[in-house]
This record gives structure tokens, C-alpha cells and sequence, in this order.
């Protein structure tokens, strides 16, 4: 139960992923396993051994927004989301041109696309000015300044390049902006065009599967890449009460840590990411039993799923084998900089729907990640509290409570 | 900001050197650092001499960005200060504006050169925006939180105000909080084409003629903690933080005056914040970088919120000696003022400086002044439309 207090509402969602662009379509996808793995139509995979991703395919960008963006693919996303939960939480234009909404937005390659498209134009020439002028016209701060512009916003308006743990960084930044006055309400995004700079990447990491993704299951051959965007309305709970809104969600607690021992490896021992997650459950005034269901981060890479198990017992106790624990990543891929977003979303309409997503493709049990995976069955439960970890390079660790209206 | 927050330490790396006192040196002698010109007609003013392994006592050092290196190296000042405080309470937050943007054209160029199958791996992992926060967090051992964050040439200031925002929220008993960039000679060209650097030497912010800013690079870190944690550990304070904040201009008001309406507005809540008035105010530090409208858009807010002439609080100009060092540009900046503070001497534009008829009134000074300075207030600002600050005072320092 929740102490008394001022709590973060979550009244809008949007998103775009490879499932679709509707909350009830995408949920029903990660419900029924439908598989966002599809060959790789963005760009030519032949000279690398991975072949497969999760896109989206075509975006269409309304019309009432589609002069206001001000990049390419993951301007395209940014703003796509914006609008959508914006819509859904019934504004009807309310904060636009003031500065009581914020923009905060997670990413991790950027908007690489219009960079990628010169590169594509002459793949036997290394880089030119042309591509250069691609990337130096769309720094990283461009889907905020695009959302910003949307709304004519004049408020806090922040982007957090966290890497995979970007969405979870911005849904955080954004609430501690709310908790401390600076705005009444805010827009968390996390967005992520496919790119081929981290496919080449990660393939080159060997990090990435030859066909599927299969979180937590022994001898999972690694994570899939993905794309899309999702976006959050907070407000305030005095702003969201003014205008007689009605909460989807609560977001309760923002946890974060930094392993500060490898670049791109996990703590094998899972000290940091039980670290964000127990501040993140101190900071909802919760404890682990009051956790009805947990979206891993599941990247399906052996070492990520490993120590984010173990995170989990160190957290958990007892309780580790009984708390549900799944990943969606599975279907959608990792959407980098977009996946602590998407996967927010997924858990408010998991809290919304009484039903654990589950992990798909799971194919045997795997004595190092000892939890309790939600094998590829959803399971209908009364869920009041979720917490759903996103981890990245950096060894930045992130978690998040997300709270069901009646909990 | 609810909490009391002091500044106890400050590393840098910049073409004018690795302490405030030879960057303030720098300043005093009122010569631009943007000396060299390029083969392709840029001017840069690049630490032409930076060797990181100077800095950083690790195996590894050449497969680090150049930004992680400049990050790295900046940072190791502010370990030494805080060698005392557990490395699990210190949190990191890194603001830049370009993040790995070189790494990205590198790893395209290997990408191409050696074919995407056998590019290196390593070079990938610094392509993401965040890997110099984590680099720095993995040479100090800092866990608390790490977090990188992008506003353009504004992105070292919104560094700070996010680690204030940490420690108010008790994630951290200290942060290490700054940015940084590199100089990257693609993109430097790129800029230009664009009008966002200048390929003219002698271009000086708030200058008649100005043309913009030379290219810069370099890193900077500020140590901030509580001022109850600061004296617990006997630490001396710099400056306390008074006030900080933020605004936004959207495209659709950046013209006919809004930005700087906005800017002016944003002095004022700042002040107010502070519980100062606007005569306490002993020293205004600008962005201005020589951009025609920026220029206009700061000190035109100065000018009508501080009034013109020798009375009003003079103002300095950082980047007329360093060019813009984008990430590094803010936290240097606040670097700066407090050493002018600790030294009472506000220096004067540089040689051949002739304000320009727009901003008649301002007060740069033309000698350098010995003064007292208690409070200084920090602006800056992107043509994107991000505009932050923040107050410094010796009231509250050691």
C-alpha cells in the first residue's frame, strides 16, 4: 500500500512498434506471440552474418504534425508518440505554448537515418561533407527540440542519450521534474529508428541472435535488434486532478545505479542492477512482495539474463522463483533507446488488463536464470505493482515501479 | 532547488590548461586561443599537445574516444578531491552535444575500409552517446548514477542542473557533474557551412563584425555536494549554488524578440530564486560565442534586465579566448567565475575588442578590474532555443 502522498499520473500513451501502433493491437500481439522478426528490409545484411530484425515498416506522420518535425526517422517516431499520448490523455490543448509541460527523451543512436541514407547513396566512399552535414544538422537533442516545437513548449525540455536504458531514464528524469515543480506536466519518450550502425554493431559484438530471441532460456543465442517509440503523459497529481483526468497508471518509484566495472559487460554478481531496483521499491514505499510482476529487461544475450536472475534473487529473496518475471523482447527485439518506454507501456496495460505478457520462444529451463519466466503461456493475475528494469552500456542501471490506479 | 549545495572542486582539460587558475590566466592576457588555422580555412583553437595517458593511469587509453579521453582526464582532478567519499555515493552526469558523433564517422569509415564484418567491435561501443559517462564512472569507481545529457552547446550546464536535481532527491552524497566534446574536423566543417563556426580568426563574441566562434574542445567537471556533507568531510567549499534553471524557446517565438524576452525572464526567476537582488549581482558570464542573433538574443536580456553602463554588473566572455567547447562550455564557465571570485579579478575583453553598436551599454569591461565578487550569474543559451543558468556566491563557501 502507498503512503499517503503527491503520486505521478500517468494519463497518456502512445507508441509505434513493430507489433503496431495501437496499445490494444500491440498488447493483444504480445499476448497471442505475434513475432515482430522479420528479414531486414532497411538496409543490405549480406556481409554480416545476422540477417533478421524487428521493424516497424512505414510510419505515417498525421498531417497536423508532420511540418513540425524537424529530423528523420526517429524525429518521425518522437513526434508520432507525442501526439498519440497527448490524444489519449484528452489535452485538448491544454500546456501547449507554456511552460508546464516537459519533454524528456531517451535514445541511443539518435537520428542516424538521414547519415545512413547518404551513406547508402555511395557504400564504396568513405563518409563526406554531405554525410557529415546529415549528422551535424540533427544532434541529439532533435526529437525533443521536435516535440518541444510541436506543442510550442517553453518549459524544461531534456534529452537523455542513455543508451538501452534510455526510456527508463526519461520516464525518471521527467517524474523527478514533476516531484520538483519545474513542470505540471511531462512527455517521456524513448525512440529508436533501426539503424545499421548498431546492427553492424552488435553483430560485430556477436551479441545478436541468427534467428530468434529467446529470453532466459538456456543456451539463448543473444538479442535481436528492434525499433520503435513510445510516449508517456505524466502529470502531476494536483494537474491530472484539475482537469478531472483519469489515471492509466501510477509511476511510483525511479531507481538507477551504475556498475562502474565494464563498459558494455554486466556485473556478474548483479549488485547494480539490485541496487536500482531496491531504491526504485524504497522510493514507491513498497517492498519485494508487494511486486506482482516484473518486465525484465531480457535482452536473451547469456551474460544479461544471467545476472539480471541473480539481481533478481539478491532483491527478491525467497520470493525469486514466485515473482513473474518476463521479457517482450522476444517479439519486438531490443528497440535500444525505446525499450524501457515500450516496455512501460507494456506493463501499464498489463496492470490495466490482469494479464502477464509472456516470454516467448522459451524452450528450457535454464539453472542460472532460476525465476519464475511466464513461459510462453500469458497468465491472468491481479497485478498492483510492476517494476521493469532497463539496462545499457555504461553499466547504467534503471528500474521503475509502475502502480495500478486502485493500488 | 530545496537543498544547500556547494561547489568543492573543479577538473578540466582545455586548450588554455588543466586549472581554472591558467584559464583565468588565459583570460587575463586577453589574446585568443583560436590561433591556428586549418589547411581547409577553418581556425580551431584544439589542446593540440592533450596526451590522456598524462591523466588517466590505465591499459587502454588509445581505444577510448577522444571525448571518453577528454571525459577521463577532466575527471581526475575532482577523484583526488573526493578520494575520502565511498565511490558508491558519488554519482556522474556528462552532458555533450555532439556525443560520439566522430566514433560514428570512424566506425562507418572502418565499416567501409576493413567491411562491416570485420570492423572493430570496440570502435562500435564508442559510438553510444553514454560510453564517456561510463568510462569516467569505471576509472573512479563512481556508481551512484550515471547519466549523459544532450542541449546542444548548453549540454555542460544541463549537466549540472541535473545533478543538482540527484542530490536533492538524496541519490547521491556527491556528484561529479560537467560535459564535455571534441574537436571533430568533419563535423567542424560541417558547422561552417552551416554558419555555426567561424573560418575567420579574430572573431570575438559581442564584437562589431563577429562571425562566430572558433571550434573548441575540452571537458570539465564541477564537484557538488550538500554544504552539510561538504563540512562533514571537511571539505572546503568553492561556491554555493543558489539557483538554477531552464527554459525552453520554441521555434515559433524565437523571432521578434521572444528569445530574448525569455532569456531576460529567465535572469529574473534566477535572482529571485536566489533571494538576490539585481545589484548583487557582481559578475554576469556569458555564453556568447559570436553568433550574430545568440549574441544579440544573451546580452540584450542582460542589458534590459541589469541596465547599461559602468554600474551594472560587467560581463566576461569565456569563449572570446577558448571558442566553443560546446559540453565543456557551461561547467567552464561556472569554473571561471568562482575563480574570479577567489581572486577578485574580472578580465578584460581581449585585445581588439570593439563592442558591437547593438549592444551599446553592456558592460565588458576594456581593463581588467579588482573587485570584489560575491555572486555571478551564468548564463547559456543554444540557437536551438535552450536557454539555462545559474547562480554562484561565495556566501556559503569557505
Amino acid at each position: 500500500m502507498i503512503a499517503e502522498r503527491s503520486r505521478v499520473w500517468i494519463t497518456g500513451i502512445g507508441l509505434v512498434t513493430p507489433l503496431g501502433s495501437d496499445p490494444d493491437v500491440f498488447f493483444a500481439g504480445l499476448l497471442e506471440g505475434r513475432s515482430g522478426v522479420a528479414a531486414v528490409r532497411s538496409f543490405d545484411t549480406s556481409a554480416l552474418p545476422n540477417h533478421v530484425g524487428c521493424e516497424v515498416g512505414e510510419v505515417t506522420v498525421p498531417d497536423r504534425i508532420r511540418d513540425r518535425v524537424l529530423g528523420g526517422r526517429c524525429c518521425e517516431l518522437a513526434a508520432i508518440v507525442a501526439d498519440q499520448a497527448v490524444r489519449n490523455a484528452r489535452l485538448d490543448g491544454r500546456y501547449e505554448g507554456t511552460g508546464n509541460l516537459a519533454v524528456v527523451v531517451g535514445t541511443t543512436m539518435g537520428d542516424v537515418s538521414r547519415f545512413e541514407e547518404e551513406r547508402a547513396a555511395h557504400p564504396d566512399n568513405p563518409a563526406d561533407d554531405s554525410d557529415v552535414d546529415a549528422l551535424a544538422s540533427r544532434p541529439l537533442e532533435v526529437m525533443a527540440r521536435t516535440v518541444a516545437d510541436m506543442y510550442r513548449l517553453s518549459g524544461p525540455v531534456v534529452t537523455v542519450p542513455a543508451a538501452c536504458a534510455a526510456g527508463n531514464y526519461a520516464l525518471g528524469l521527467a517524474a523527478s521534474l514533476l516531484a520538483r515543480g519545474e513542470a505540471k506536466a511531462a512527455l517521456a519518450i524513448g525512440c529508436e529508428a533501426f539503424s545499421r550502425l548498431a546492427f553492424v554493431g552488435f553483430s560485430r559484438m556477436r551479441a545478436m541472435s541468427g534467428d530468434a530471441c529467446r529470453p532466459f532460456s538456456r543456451g539463448r543465442p543473444g538479442l535481436l535488434l528492434g525499433e520503435g517509440a513510445a510516449g508517456i503523459l505524466l502529470e502531476t497529481e494536483a494537474a491530472a486532478r484539475a482537469r478531472q483526468a483519469e489515471p492509466l497508471a501510477f509511476l511510483d518509484g525511479f531507481g538507477l545505479s551504475c556498475d562502474a566495472f565494464h563498459i558494455t559487460g554486466p556485473r556478474q554478481d548483479g549488485a547494480g542492477a539490485a541496487k536500482a531496483m531496491e531504491q526504485a521499491l524504497r522510493r514507491a514505499g513498497i517492498t519485494p512482495k508487494d511486486i506482482d510482476y516484473l518486465s525484465a529487461h531480457g535482452t536473451g544475450t547469456a551474460l544479461n539474463d544471467r545476472m539480471e536472475s541473480v539481481a533478481i534473487h539478491k532483491v527478491f529473496g525467497e520470493l525469486a522463483r514466485r515473482v513473474p518475471v518476463s521479457s517482450i523482447k522476444a517479439l519486438i527485439g531490443h528497440t535500444l533507446g525505446a525499450a524501457g518506454a515500450i516496455e512501460a507501456v507494456a506493463s501499464i496495460l498489463a496492470l490495466r488488463h490482469g494479464v502477464i505478457p509472456p516470454t516467448w520462444n522459451w524452450v528450457e529451463a535454464d539453472p542460472e536464470c532460476d525465476i519464475d519466466c511466464v513461459p510462453n503461456e500469458p497468465r491472468a493475475a491481479k497485478l498492483r505493482h510492476v517494476l521493469s528494469n532497463s539496462y545499457a552500456f555504461g553499466g547504467n542501471n534503471s528500474s521503475l515501479v509502475l502502480s495500478s490506479p486502485s493500488a | 532547488m530545496t537543498g544547500s549545495f556547494v561547489v568543492t572542486g573543479a577538473g578540466m582539460v582545455t586548450a588554455a590548461g588543466d586549472t581554472p587558475q591558467a584559464i583565468l590566466q588565459a583570460l587575463l592576457a586577453r589574446t585568443p586561443l583560436a590561433a591556428a588555422r586549418l589547411d581547409d580555412g577553418g581556425v580551431v583553437a584544439s589542446i593540440a599537445e592533450f596526451d590522456p595517458k598524462r591523466y588517466i593511469l590505465r591499459k587502454g587509453v588509445k581505444d577510448l574516444s577522444r571525448t571518453s579521453q577528454l571525459a577521463c582526464s577532466a575527471a581526475g582532478a575532482n577523484a583526488r578531491a573526493i578520494e575520502a567519499v565511498a565511490a558508491e555515493d558519488v554519482g556522474v552526469v556528462f552532458g555533450s552535444a555532439w556525443g560520439s558523433l566522430t566514433t560514428v564517422i570512424e566506425f562507418e569509415r572502418e565499416a567501409y575500409l576493413q567491411g562491416a564484418r570485420f570492423v572493430d567491435p570496440i570502435l562500435f561501443t564508442e559510438t553510444v552517446s553514454n560510453v564517456p559517462a561510463g568510462q569516467v564512472a569505471i576509472l573512479y569507481g563512481w556508481s551512484a548514477f550515471n547519466v549523459t545529457v544532450s542541449s546542444g552547446s548548453a549540454s555542460g550546464l544541463a549537466g549540472l542542473r541535473q545533478a543538482l536535481a540527484f542530490l536533492e532527491e538524496g541519490r547521491a552524497l556527491v556528484a561529479v557533474a560537467g560535459g564535455g566534446d571534441e574537436l571533430n574536423l568533419q563535423l567542424l566543417r560541417a558547422l561552417r557551412r552551416s554558419g555555426i563556426v567561424t573560418d575567420r580568426l579574430g572573431s570575438l563574441p559581442l564584437a562589431e563584425g563577429r562571425s562566430g566562434p572558433a571550434g573548441g574542445e575540452g571537458a570539465c567537471f564541477l564537484t557538488i555536494e550538500s554544504d552539510e556533507h561538504a563540512r562533514h568531510r571537511g571539505a572546503a567549499a568553492l561556491a554555493a549554488v543558489r539557483a538554477s534553471g531552464s527554459r525552453f524557446v520554441p521555434r515559433s517565438t524565437q523571432g521578434s524578440g521572444g528569445a530574448r524576452e525569455s532569456m531576460a525572464g529567465l535572469i529574473r526567476q534566477l535572482t529571485t530564486r536566489s533571494g538576490l537582488e539585481f545589484s548583487a549581482v557582481d559578475l554576469v558570464v556569458l555564453s556568447a560565442s559570436g553568433l550574430l542573433g545568440g549574441d544579440v538574443e544573451e546580452a540584450g536580456a542582460v542589458l534590459d534586465v541589469f541596465g547599461d553602463g559602468p554600474e551594472a554588473a560587467p560581463v566576461m566572455v569565456p569563449k572570446s579566448i577558448l571558442g566553443e567547447t560546446w559540453g565543456a562550455s557551461g561547467p567552464l564557465a561556472a569554473a571561471i567565475a568562482i575563480e574570479v571570485m577567489r581572486t577578485s579579478t574580472v578580465p578584460a575583453a581581449p585585445y581588439g575588442f570593439a563592442l558591437a553598436p547593438e549592444l551599446a551599454g553592456l558592460n565588458v569591461p576594456s581593463e581588467t578590474l579588482r573587485r570584489t565578487v560575491r555572486n555571478a550569474l551564468i548564463l547559456d543559451r543554444t540557437d536551438s532555443g535552450h536557454q539555462l543558468g545559474l547562480v554562484l556566491s561565495l556566501d556559503g563557501a569557505a
